[in-house]
């Protein structure tokens, strides 16, 4: 039954006029009441164009008939003129829609947890203090977490906040009058529990002078019998080499216990890796550069036990035979010393004697090994004393002794890890803080320099002066000047003023571009070069973007972009199975994760356009990621630019293993999560959710089905069919890679199959799976573009730079803006897309051409 | 006036050095000897004077004022309380691999000799960690441990069997190929 459309399309306001003779013509056959292809019935659809969901079915409406989808080819195709009328009509009623509600578009939003700690670690140059963890998690909308939509506050967050700012407050004020003594520690790995566990059984070897040191020969047939004894004649104190042959574990890390930081701080770091073949007690040149893995370790309480948290801190060369030192500079936390672990070895565990084909432990054991000579700690390290944290807060005040009232509360500062040797220095119980003669005059006078920094504006006199009135207050009733002007401080930071994006309405001043632009780029708050600058000069604003770009700083902008756009913030969301992926390690994962990133790098720095996105002629690897993808030559951790051979299937964030990992569940891969995945974050389509009631398409990992078998009954299904006809095809071409990222032409099975020959994986590595059925990586995208494979598939896609680009300038509109792209954002966003591909469509030229634009510039 | 106080003189020297004699338990092997030796000399105010590696035996000379410098002369410290300060202060100085106990009071004709071959034991270390296990029990009253592995002790039978060494050496992950 069809019915007119006329009388249902008579609306007002918001329910502007829609192409109703248009319906009539070419829709309503298929999308009446009786029909409902595809779910839609355009004779009941309502007009409220202020219902979200509403006004998201009008823009999809008007979207698949400017793209010509809809009416499908089939049918008889409406005339050109006829369609533009169309479009144009819905296009203004949409617009004029929003427009109605523009102000409240872009909501208010506080600084996710990430914005927070960058903000302080910036404000107080405390580069490393650690606040994020103990905030709560943020939400997410539109695919990112900075999104006024997705970031509410609540008590649990206010309470934190103020947790937040006593840590910080803690470590920024001075509470003696010369710095902490810097010492240098020079660390052996022996002497450390777990390590000498290792050195016992026989999972690690003594050396000295490249040789095994004659006090504790390697283990034999037997391990060494008590360690307490060892211990106690001073067998690890010798500062010998410690050669390692197990990959840390579940049950196992490796820690310099000896030291845990008792001052917050930056040191200098100094370690020294070389490698080595070991042959039963033979030490041989090892097999090329292995990587040696230093982290950050966190202690839990007293540090004992195994497991803390840790970060990476990197991948270092350990060359054949010859030390390699390498220096780097680390801020440490109260409590954090460094974690080490044979980062390019196989997981390899020799005091299981025979397990793993050996004999008598390391006298029977031949494989390669990774040497630390030592890890040298020099620190704290202070260019002025008090710190900038404390001059932040308190000027030019000098500290001196405090004499009477209410002292500033101290506590006493003590070794708190079991084992560790360096304990904090003697001292009296003096309690030295500021103390100013006109304790409100210097209040206002710090608060005037203060607020405006944190703030990130400038701040009004009344505003300072109720910090001021609290800080009277405060030493009315007793308090001395730090402590009450540590009330002041802490009410600051958990004001509105400091925790959210302050902008006027329409387009942004001064202060707020500023802001805006440096969490785009540096996810942090403006510094004082950014805040002085004429940022309506678009000149002067484009040189600011370089300045930020060129800062070490933007390389949150691209950990944080990529962490959401391209999801990698879950790349450890699954441990791929053991048995199917033995190969698969944290080195492989962390390489995966500096791959893309380094990639995204690359496009930024070059400003290559959007086709690369999708395909290129080189990829960012370092050896272990160049072993994963079949490619010879690399050698070492670090990862560098390789030029690829013509016939690899690399190249491009698809193919890069980070992004087929996150798009796997760690045992099989599903081509509608993966087609998904790259209409949403590489097309800029992202699919419906699927209709309610319809069940998961469950892989088959015995073996005997493929993927694309199951998808097929699936799809059969005639309300299943139109939406898998585009989320698949992507899926399908991406087949040709594993959970891991790793290349296949036939499925790994844990049951049924033919023996898998090695490939690349490791000799040490035991092979438990079979190879199943053959992969088929071929597909159709609509509009009949067929694909052999996954290089035909990033061919037609990179031939789509205009796609892409689109794409992309959307991610980062919402990114930097924290407000989706709107229907009537279109225009301008085009006026982007134009300006950026007559300069040729390059990554970088798009970043300046946004943050040009009204989108950016306006609330 | 001049002899008075060279007699004076020596009274004092006799007040402030005096020597004792304990048994130790430490010396696993001979070369444990120059360790003792090279460790006593840390020490301030005491001095190896003798060690008989054959029945661990040595003898310490001190100065009590360097032991106990808030010494009152008039009530000088028992021989318990310095033979326990003279066993800190080596405790501290040897991270506890050496320490002394009382002299033997059982001759030695009556002490039952022992001997237990261990397997491989890789290095001084281990061989230390064998002695100790066997040497700290009640009823050993001597015992060492040669470069092949070789254990032996002088017990008290009344005190200490040989299932008491097997099973000190079991306990310590000792293996031993001759039971």
């Amino acid at each position: 039954m069809m019915r007119s459309l006329v009388f249902i399309f008579a609306c007002t306001g918001l329910q502007a006029a829609m192409p109703t003779a248009f319906f009539d013509t070419h829709c309503v056959e298929c999308h009446d009441a009786d029909t409902r292809k595809g779910g839609l019935d355009l004779t009941s659809l309502k007009q409220n164009l202020g219902d979200e969901d509403n006004f998201a079915l009008w823009v999809r409406i008007h979207d698949r008939i400017e793209l010509g989808e809809m009416p499908p080819k089939k049918r008889e195709r409406p005339k050109r003129d006829e369609m533009i009328a169309a479009t144009t009509q819905i296009a203004k009623s949409l617009t004029d829609a929003e427009q109605v509600d523009a102000e409240s578009r872009s909501g208010l939003r506080r600084l996710t947890r990430g914005e927070y700690e960058n903000t302080v670690r910036d404000l107080f140059d405390l580069p490393g203090i650690a606040l994020q963890a103990g905030l709560p998690a943020d939400g997410s909308a539109h695919g990112f977490d900075n999104n006024s939509d997705a970031l509410d506050i609540s008590h649990v967050n206010m309470a934190k906040y103020i947790e937040a700012a006593d840590k910080t407050l803690d470590m920024a004020i001075a509470t003696r009058p010369t710095a902490p003594p810097s010492s240098i520690e020079r660390l052996s790995l022996a002497g450390n529990y777990e390590p000498d566990i290792m050195l016992m059984q026989g999972d690690a070897v003594l050396l000295r002078d490249k040789k095994h040191d004659p006090v504790m020969p390697p283990a034999g047939a037997y391990a060494h019998v008590n360690q307490g004894a060892h211990e106690s004649l001073g067998v690890f104190d010798r500062m010998s080499s410690v050669g390692v042959f197990r990959h840390e574990d579940e049950s196992w890390n490796a820690y310099f216990r000896r030291f845990a930081a008792l001052y917050p701080g930056r040191y200098r770091v100094r370690a020294s890796f070389w490698s080595l073949q070991w042959d039963k007690g033979q030490i041989l040149p090892s097999r090329g550069v292995e990587a040696a893995r230093l982290s950050v370790v966190q202690f839990n309480e007293n540090g004992r036990g195994g497991q803390h948290p840790s970060y990476v801190l990197g991948y270092y060369d350990a060359p054949s035979l010859k030390s390699q030192i390498h220096e780097l500079d680390v801020w440490l936390n109260f409590k954090e010393t460094f974690g080490f672990n044979v980062a390019s070895l196989a997981p390899v565990v020799l005091y299981r004697v025979g397990t793993w084909g050996q004999l008598d432990r390391t006298m029977g054991y031949t494989g390669p090994c990774i040497a630390n000579d030592w890890v040298e700690v020099e620190g704290p390290l202070y260019d002025v004393w008090p710190p900038r944290a404390h001059q932040l807060l308190f000027g030019d005040l000098p500290l001196t002794e405090f004499k009477e009232g209410r002292a500033p509360v101290r506590l006493p500062l003590k070794q708190e890890i079991t084992g560790a040797r360096n304990k904090p220095e003697a001292t009296d119980k003096t309690v030295w803080t500021v103390q100013p003669e006109q304790p409100l005059i210097v209040a206002g006078r710090l608060l005037a320099s203060f607020l405006p920094k944190a703030f990130r504006r400038p701040v009004s006199d009344d505003i300072r002066k109720a910090y001021v009135a609290k800080c009277e207050e405060r030493l009315k009733a007793g308090d001395c000047f730090e402590t009450a002007m540590r009330w002041v401080y802490r009410a600051a930071l958990c004001s509105p003023d400091f925790l959210y994006h302050v902008e006027p309405a329409g387009r942004l001043d001064h202060q707020a571009l500023a802001a805006r632009l440096s969490y785009f780029l540096w996810n942090s708050t403006p510094d004082e070069t950014l805040l002085a600058q004429n940022l309506n000069d678009s000149k002067t604003l484009h040189a600011q973007v370089e300045r930020l770009l060129k800062d070490p700083k933007s390389q949150r902008f691209i950990e944080d972009f990529l962490g959401q756009w391209l999801k990698l913030r879950a790349i450890a969301a699954n441990d791929p199975d053991k048995k199917l992926y033995p190969e698969f390690s944290p080195y492989l994962q962390d390489s995966m994760v500096a791959e893309t990133r380094a990639y995204f790098r690359e496009l930024l720095e070059n400003d290559l356009a959007a086709g690369y996105l999708v395909q290129s002629d080189f990829a960012m690897l370092n050896e272990k990621l160049a072993v994963h993808y079949g490619i010879a030559g690399v050698s070492g951790p670090k990862i560098r630019k390789v030029k690829l051979p013509k016939d690899c299937p690399r190249g491009g964030f698809l193919t890069q293993a980070a992004v087929l990992k996150i798009t796997a569940n760690g045992t099989t891969t599903s081509p509608v999560v993966r087609g998904a995945y790259v209409m949403a974050r590489l097309l800029g389509k992202p699919p419906q959710p699927p209709p309610p009631n319809v069940p998961a398409v469950e892989p088959d990992v015995q073996g005997a089905t493929t993927i694309r078998e199951l998808l097929n009954k699936h799809r059969n299904n005639s309300a299943c069919a139109g939406c898998h006809a585009e989320i698949d095809p992507p899926g399908f071409a991406l087949e040709s890679f594993d959970v891991i990222g790793g290349f296949r032409e036939r499925y790994r099975s844990n049951d049924k199959g033919d023996k898998a020959p090695r490939g690349s994986i490791d000799p040490k590595i035991p092979i438990g799976f079979k190879l199943g059925p053959a992969v088929d990586a071929s597909g159709e995208m609509p509009g009949a573009r067929k694909f052999a494979g996954i290089t035909d598939f990033k061919t037609m896609l990179a031939a789509d730079k205009h796609l892409l680009l689109k794409n992309l300038a959307q991610q980062f509109l919402v990114y930097a803006t924290g407000r989706p792209v709107a229907f009537s954002d279109r225009a301008a966003l085009n006026d982007i897309l134009t300006k950026t591909e007559k300069q040729g469509g390059g990554v970088r030229t798009l970043i300046h051409e946004i943050v040009q634009s009204p989108l950016f510039q306006t609330h | 006036m001049n002899r008075i106080l060279l007699i004076l003189a020596f009274a004092a020297a006799a007040l402030h050095a005096d020597e004792s004699k304990h048994r130790i338990i430490g010396i696993s092997e001979p070369s444990r000897v120059d360790d003792l030796r090279e460790l006593v000399k840390t020490i301030a105010g005491v001095e190896l004077v003798n060690v008989d590696p054959a029945t661990t035996e040595i003898v310490l000379r001190y100065e009590l004022s360097a032991l106990f410098p808030s010494i009152n002369p008039k009530k000088p410290p028992a021989e318990e309380a310095i033979t326990q300060k003279l066993d800190s202060l080596l405790k501290a100085a040897s991270r506890g691999t050496f320490t002394l106990k009382p002299p033997a009071t059982l001759a030695e004709d009556k002490m039952e000799k022992i001997e237990i071959q261990a397997g491989l034991l890789d290095c001084m270390a281990c061989r230390y960690g064998a002695y100790i296990a066997i040497a700290k029990l009640d009823g050993v009253e001597h015992a060492s441990i040669s470069q092949t592995n070789l254990l032996t002790a002088w017990i008290d039978p009344a005190k200490v069997k040989r299932e008491d060494l097997l099973a000190a050496l079991k306990k310590g992950r000792v293996e031993v190929l001759t039971p």
